[in-house]
């Protein structure tokens, strides 16, 4: 019979270090008897795998990773570049950039107040950056 | 903003000593915000569990698997106790 279950009640991942580990939920008549676990590497797919999986069978670009991630400044070989970041951020870059440089000259007076200045305008371009209004939905238990 | 308006800006002629610093301003502000996110896809391997994470992750925000039903990705929810048993 074929497994009726959502994917979210079939796999389930965690981060161990630099690696995304991926389990599968196995159901009793996948896993056989009791002593074996119920979280297994996830089976299944005959997709020919190629590049790093060479070899390999599974699922073709069966997984969707998304994360943040440093900004990559490969692209920034001159001056002439642009900085790969939003314009409302500018100023903040200049304030970090200005509170490293007094702090090569230890004035850590100065680098801590650029450090402020500079935490204070990411942290208002992140607060800005959804309109609308701030609603908290209730519920009828919430008095 | 270029880098030459950034190295006007803060007195400071030398590039790579700036570009350095920008670096270092771009990984600061991405532990504050979430500006950066991006996606990719890559293979499920048979039996395989662990994956490789990208050296430029900062935090991951979700995995989603394909339905291979539907060929839609579903997300699929963290484990919280990984203190499991695996095979």
């Amino acid at each position: 019979m074929a497994d009726t279950r959502s994917m979210k009640e079939r796999y389930f991942y965690f981060v161990r270090g630099r690696q995304l580990v991926v389990l599968e939920n196995k159901t009793a008549k996948d896993y056989g008897n009791v002593n074996n676990p119920t979280y297994q590497p996830p089976t299944g797919g005959t997709d020919t795998l190629d590049g790093v999986n060479d070899g390999e069978v599974g699922f073709t670009e069966g997984l969707l990773i998304e994360y943040t991630a440093i900004p990559d400044l490969a692209e920034v070989l001159s001056e002439s570049d642009n900085i790969p970041i939003a314009d409302a951020l500018n100023t903040a870059i200049v304030d970090y950039v200005k509170g490293r440089l007094v702090e090569d000259v230890q004035d850590f007076r100065k680098k801590e107040y650029y450090m402020v200045k500079f935490k204070e305008r990411v942290a208002k371009y992140a607060r800005m950056k959804t309109g609308g209004s701030r609603v908290v939905q209730g519920t009828g238990f919430m008095r | 903003m270029t880098v030459k308006e950034l190295m006007e800006l803060t007195g400071e002629t030398r590039f790579n000593l700036v570009k350095i610093l920008l670096r270092d301003a771009l990984t600061e502000m991405q532990l504050l915000t979430n500006e950066n996110v991006l996606q990719y896809t890559t293979d499920l391997v048979n039996d395989q569990k662990g994956y490789d994470l990208p050296s430029n992750l900062i935090q991951v925000r979700s995995i989603k698997i394909k339905n291979q039903d539907t060929g839609y990705y579903s997300p699929i929810n963290r484990l919280i106790d990984t203190d499991i048993k695996e095979a």
